[in-house]
């Protein structure tokens, strides 16, 4: 008989789709989406659907193996209990060794983002002081300038965007990365509201907005701030902003005293009349929502770009509003009761730097690396730094589905389960939904949940050290999805009981929209235009333009590397993989460099070279290029060889870390001869 | 049916319907033990071959040549349990991965229709894979300890000539063989060939091929 198992997709995604498996006698055959939920309402993306062909894949790591020699494709299987007294026993001798544990390090981000996967820092935090990885390669910036704003990172529910009248999506491509919001967004323009895209190329959704403002890269903090100019001298602010708001005065004296419309017209690329025009209508209209996107903030001014963007929409009094505000997403149910440990005093490397930082590590250095969700062989800057890094190391772990670049330069490396065969408990970032995600079948071969194996290997280092980890050596995985959810999460939640979540996801009661009584929790429980908190971390107090950095004379275009709509980063759902990028330019940069659509080309800075494709987009400026991320990485050299890491301005206060500056990538290009081609 | 009920078939010390299951067996042995365990599997499998080969001289000579490669030392005991992984395990995505549904399934996955098809089949005979649900029950080495199965079952019926009744398992292996067994592993087989870097591999396909056919042509010399 068929059998029905509730799931949520834990991919680092907007969406975070409620998800319905469908199973026959053990057998996986079908997924849907979950039609009760009010926000992805039934429907899947083709990531999410492609999820039978990734559990079932023959490609899937069965069982747990062992490299020989890192790099060289020679592995053997191994039993668990070979693979886990291995691991235990070099654990325990670099204790002995060290005196202490933070030899050991996690290296843990997103390739799944179930509460139960941070099984994996339990059991680091149960060892003693390791070294971690802190920080996110995604969003920390934003994150931190909207705490320095509102007082915590916080957005209202996705579908009051619907009630918009004026819609600016800055620097954010749904139609490709939050599918369930277009049709909010489609829905809103059906009753007449206006959806204006701000990008630096005309994205799939900018092609679907009624106006595409194109903005030059790193830029878009200038323009908020010249908006917000305009909203000063059009007398278009909101006349309570007195009463919720700190430093309104000193924020109006920097406007008027450093933005001149004229200059940020030159650098944004924007005329000063349509500066003036869209600051107009958007001070004019009620309600009006502006959502950021994450590329944004991936800037060396990054977070000043959010904090502008956020002063902008306070200024004209649409926060707080229904239908209006600055979204950019959220954590508040995220508020996991996690496992009881205690904090450990760890040697924190920022996640963004970590080969750079492990490497200057000593007293001791790094023995023993875990990579868990993480691939960054395909996705981190400082990729020599990696190589030395993997060098040094006397013993690395990962955890994973398949054999990524990462895993190839493993010693030991253990089949992990997908969310059909482990319990779970997810939220979103975006929605308030949490849901919990139900085993549908067995393991697929010897799999085992990252839970389980954190179990299985405390088990083995009290066995060969009684005391030597504190986190449990077994457990119920069920009870501890649902010890998740801690007193906090229920009230919430709306719930008496954890088990209450298991009969169907559930939407926290949270008011729809944020700070809707301008209630916020900064220091001075106002919207805080001068933040007290900025200026402790170094920071201006008031949201600036700092320039991004420019292109040099050698490599004189600017890489972005946006999103593709079948990859979330390395995971790729592509049918076909390639060997090979394609390299968007402007069609003038291909008459420039004598070339034709469809040559191979080579763009290379300091750090490396990459043969790509060439291709024309037309929206593109001349000094930029793109190259979306695509699964090469088994087959040729990631893009990711080319970053250096420059850090974002902001991201230590409440993401733990600087963000990436991924967006600070420069190239040159070069036309190649037939026998330097590749292909 | 009818047809089968028509045939006649040879006597048991024709059919050597045993010696055939000890070949499968021992090749169900090499890939549910894996390339860790050549060393043990390999010696095996070169027995039960000289066995058989005594009945079949083209058996002879591949167990003759495979006894060659299975006396190996340890370096390249490790060599061949590397190739063997590569080519059937992984963890880089295996050349030829040893479940059927692979090679006939619309999407190329495990535990599609077939692995569910060839479940039946075990069930019918009381059967049930112990890992159900982990691993694919069209996985090689149980398909190929299936066919083994069946084939003592032929050999035991035959052994006590119970008339129509000896034909029963002698018409599952049919049925099996013809069903599952012959419509993937010629695919499984080729891949092996075209891309192995260590001549045991294509020897043990050989083999194998030639040993699944053996039971189907003694029907059809008959």
């Amino acid at each position: 008989m068929p059998e029905k198992h509730y799931h949520v997709c834990p991919r680092n995604c907007y969406d975070t789709c409620s998800i319905i498996s469908t199973t026959v006698n053990g057998v996986l055959v079908s997924i849907e989406g979950n039609p009760a939920h009010d926000y992805t309402k039934g429907k899947l993306c083709p990531k999410a659907m492609n999820d039978i062909q990734k559990v079932y894949n023959p490609s899937r790591i069965r069982y747990p193996m062992r490299q020989r020699q890192r790099f060289s494709g020679n592995w053997e299987r191994m039993s668990w209990d070979e693979a886990l007294d291995m691991i235990a026993q070099k654990i325990i001798d670099s204790k002995k060794h060290d005196g202490n544990t933070l030899s050991l390090a996690l290296n843990k981000y997103s390739g799944n983002f179930g509460a139960l996967h941070n099984a994996m820092e339990w059991l680091f935090s149960g060892m003693g002081p390791t070294t971690r990885a802190v920080g996110s390669p995604c969003w920390s910036a934003g994150v931190d300038a909207q705490t320095y704003d509102f007082g915590k990172f916080f957005c209202s529910e996705p579908r009051e965007m619907g009630h918009a009248k004026l819609l600016w999506l800055w620097g954010v491509n749904p139609a490709w990365t939050a599918v369930h919001q277009m049709p909010i967004i489609f829905d809103a323009m059906d009753r007449g509201s206006k959806v204006i895209c701000f990008d630096t190329y005309l994205s799939d959704t900018a092609a679907r907005s009624h106006r595409f403002i194109q903005v030059k890269p790193g830029t878009d903090g200038l323009l908020a701030l010249a908006m917000c100019k305009v909203l000063c001298e059009e007398n278009l602010m909101d006349d309570k902003l007195y009463d919720y708001t700190l430093g309104l005065v000193e924020f109006i004296d920097y406007l008027t005293n450093s933005i001149d419309l004229t200059e940020a017209a030159e650098i944004t690329g924007v005329k000063a009349e349509i500066i003036r025009e869209l600051a107009i209508e958007y001070g004019q209209t009620c309600p009006a929502c502006i959502w950021v996107g994450f590329g944004l903030q991936r800037y060396t001014n990054g977070g000043q770009t959010l904090r502008a963007i956020d002063a902008l929409g306070a200024l004209a009094g649409h926060i707080g509003e229904k239908g209006g505000g600055v979204h950019y997403g959220h954590f508040e149910t995220w508020k996991f009761a996690g496992a009881g440990l205690p904090e450990q005093q760890n040697r924190q490397l920022n996640i963004n730097r970590f080969a750079r930082e492990a490497l200057a590590c000593d007293k001791p250095p790094l023995r023993v690396l875990w990579l868990s969700g993480r691939n960054p062989l395909a996705q981190d800057a400082d990729l020599k730094h990696w190589h030395r890094l993997i060098q040094q190391l006397e013993l690395i772990v990962i955890n994973d589905l398949f054999l990524t670049k990462s895993a190839q330069a493993a010693d030991i490396f253990l089949p992990a389960t997908t969310h059909y065969e482990h319990w779970d408990l997810n939220s979103s970032y975006w929605h308030y939904w949490v849901g919990i995600n139900e085993p549908a079948i067995n393991p697929v071969g010897e799999a085992k949940s990252d839970l389980e194996i954190a179990w299985n290997l405390s088990a083995k280092l009290n066995r060969f050290e009684k005391g030597s980890c504190s986190f449990p050596t077994s457990g119920s995985e069920r009870e501890t999805a649902l010890k998740q959810l801690g007193p906090d999460m229920l009230r919430m939640l709306g719930l008496n009981t954890p088990e209450e979540i298991l009969d169907r996801p559930i939407k926290a009661k949270f008011p729809p929209t944020a700070w809707e009584n301008h209630e916020f929790v900064t220091p001075s429980k106002r919207y805080e235009f001068q933040s007290s908190r900025a200026l402790a971390a170094g920071l201006p107090a008031l949201p600036v333009f700092e320039p991004a950095l420019l292109p040099s004379k050698e490599t004189p275009l600017r890489l972005l590397t946006p999103h593709h709509s079948m990859m979330i980063n390395s995971q790729s759902y592509q049918d076909a993989l390639s060997d090979y990028y394609d390299l968007y330019i402007n069609p003038r940069l291909l008459e420039n460099y004598g070339l034709k659509i469809g040559e191979t080309a080579e763009i290379w800075n300091e750090y490396a070279s990459l043969q790509v494709k060439v291709k024309v987009d037309m929206s593109l400026p001349e000094d930029v290029v793109i190259i979306y991320q695509q699964a090469i990485e088994q087959r040729a050299q990631a893009r990711n060889a080319l970053l250096n890491s420059n850090l974002s301005d902001m991201g230590d206060v409440a993401a733990g870390g600087k963000g990436l500056a991924i967006n600070e990538t420069f190239v040159s290009l070069r036309k190649l001869t037939p026998s330097e081609r590749s292909f | 049916m009818t047809e089968v009920l028509r045939i006649d078939l040879p006597n048991e010390s024709v059919a050597h319907f045993k010696e055939i299951a000890s070949v499968l067996l021992a090749l169900s042995r090499v890939f549910s033990h894996g390339g860790e365990s050549l060393d043990k599997t390999l010696p095996m499998m070169v027995k039960t071959c000289h066995q058989l080969g005594e009945y079949y001289p083209e058996l002879l000579s591949m167990s003759a040549e495979l006894e060659n490669h299975s006396l190996l030392n340890e370096i390249e005991q490790q060599q061949l349990c590397f190739e063997f992984n590569r080519l059937f395990i992984g963890p880089t995505p295996p050349i030829a991965p040893p479940y059927e549904s692979v090679y006939l399934s619309q999407d190329q996955l495990v535990m599609q229709e077939q692995t569910v098809k060839v479940r039946s089949l075990y069930q019918d005979e009381n059967l049930m894979v112990i890992s159900q649900g982990k691993n694919p029950d069209d996985f090689m080495a149980t398909e190929l300890e299936f066919a083994a199965y069946l084939l003592r079952n032929a050999d035991k019926e035959a052994m006590q000539n119970k008339g129509l009744n000896r034909l029963k398992y002698y018409e599952l292996y049919t049925e099996f063989s013809q069903e599952h067994l012959r419509k993937w592993l010629p695919k499984f087989v080729e891949r092996v060939h075209q891309k192995a870097n260590h001549p045991v591999f294509p020897m043990l396909m050989d083999v194998l091929l030639c040993t699944i056919e053996l039971p189907l042509q003694q029907r059809r010399n008959v």
